[in-house]
């Protein structure tokens, strides 16, 4: 019935290469799914900053104010300016620091630095860079 | 090809395999520490990344009509596009799993950032897979060529001195890993990747090391020969030569850091410690780059 297979023709598939194959396939249907997931599900809101405090720390007459930011927001955002200030007896106290790229959903740390205590330092993100 | 046909199919998957993620890292180390190509990622759109995963599968058809990663080469265009759709699965696997490593990819790292960069880094490492063939042919084959008489001599000194056979491979060693480590040891990579790490993941970054270079050494001197392997005596040569090469690599790597004034003598010992790691890292790959060279 089947011709014989000249020497040229196709070895068949070995168990082993049909493992790999199948597990191959089903790693790059579930990355291009999750692409397409993120495709069909456009956050098409601009990048939005959440600032988190940590517990403030006190360095040899200095408070370090450690920092979460989160972006909730759909897009990436880069640059972003992070500026304290912390209105005290009389002179008003400010630290800032840029992060290089919070993409969406993600979450970088960072730290402030105040001469004073930082409990009621008002934050917040200054601007940022859309890449 | 004949003796892939006599080892186990298991084992000849498997070198196969290993084959394509040798490749992979060769090809995809230099890319892996270029804080641009993650960057890229950040702000990759889903169309985008189909695009690149379209482009990258696009290239390893190509790839594997000439080369791909399996010893026997792919004869109907049904096996060419699954083992390219292999090929590039072999990709994105490879690229994680070294984005974990060297801690770019996180935990708190949003989805869409994360899958931009596995896919933008996966496309390097997709080339890699695909011209694996290519850089790491048996030893045999290159007996049948030109220059086979040099390799015969080299061969015969595997068998009866490993070591003088790794020593001999240690000048390789040296020249591919400076190649390598002088061109990545000035950025800023590596203060970056090595300040996020901490001492458990430096462990885990001398394990990847380690195997890595072992896959490669191993896939180069002793793919699909499974008599020569299973012999215990000889098992011993790939780790010696291994952990030969990857100190070399740690010292290469040092003195390149030293050389751009990363490591300052005043610099605390850590930091002399995970910079050199860091840097380790694709400096064995191009060690083992150095010695498929020769």
């Amino acid at each position: 019935m089947i011709r014989k297979k000249s020497k040229t023709s196709v070895t068949p598939r070995t168990k082993a290469e049909w493992v790999s194959m199948i597990i191959s396939i089903v790693l790059l249907a579930g990355v291009v799914g999750v692409v397409i997931a993120l495709w069909s599900s456009p956050s098409k809101e601009p990048a939005r900053f959440r600032i988190d405090r940590r517990a403030i720390r006190n360095e040899v007459g200095h408070y370090y104010l450690p920092i979460t930011v989160t972006n909730e927001g759909g897009a990436t955002g880069a640059q972003v300016t992070v500026e304290g200030r912390l209105r005290g007896s009389g002179n008003e106290q400010a630290s800032a620091t840029t992060f290089d790229f919070i993409p969406a959903h993600s979450s970088v740390e960072g730290v402030l630095i105040f001469d004073t205590e930082p409990t009621s330092a008002e934050l917040r993100v200054v601007s940022y860079q859309q890449p | 090809m004949t003796n892939a046909n006599r080892q186990s199919p298991w084992r000849t998957e498997l070198d196969d395999l290993m084959r394509g993620v040798a490749g992979a890292f060769l090809f995809g180390a230099p890319f892996l520490y270029t804080m641009e190509v993650w960057w890229k990622g950040n702000f990759t759109s889903p169309p985008r990344m189909l695009l690149v995963l379209g482009i990258a599968y696009a290239a390893l058809v190509l790839l594997d009509l000439r080369g791909g990663f399996r010893t026997e080469h792919s004869r109907t265009w049904l096996r060419v596009f699954t083992d390219s759709l292999e090929a590039l699965a072999i990709a994105l696997l490879t690229a994680t799993l070294s984005l974990i490593l060297i801690g770019v990819v996180r935990f708190d790292t949003g989805l869409e950032a994360t899958m931009g960069r596995i896919i933008t880094e996966a496309l390097p490492f997709s080339i890699g897979v695909g011209i694996a063939n290519n850089v790491l042919q048996n030893r045999d084959e290159n007996n049948a060529g030109t220059d086979g008489s040099r390799k015969d001599t080299s061969k015969h000194q595997w068998h009866d001195h490993a070591w003088r056979g790794t020593l001999a491979d240690a000048g390789a060693t040296t020249l591919g890993a400076v190649i390598v480590a002088a061109c990545i040891a000035p950025t800023d990579e590596i203060p970056m990747i090595a300040s996020t790490l901490s001492s458990s993941w430096l462990l885990a970054i001398i394990a990847s090391s380690l195997l890595i270079s072992y896959i490669i050494v191993f896939e180069a001197n002793f793919g699909a020969q499974t008599k020569r392997r299973s012999q215990p005596g000889l098992f011993q040569s790939p780790i010696s030569e291994t952990l030969a090469s990857y100190l070399i690599a740690l010292l290469v790597s040092f003195l390149m850091l030293s050389i751009f004034q990363l490591l300052r003598a005043e610099d605390p010992l850590s930091q002399w410690v995970s910079y050199t790691i860091v840097l380790g890292l694709p400096a064995t790959i191009g060690g083992a780059a150095g010695r498929l060279a020769l």
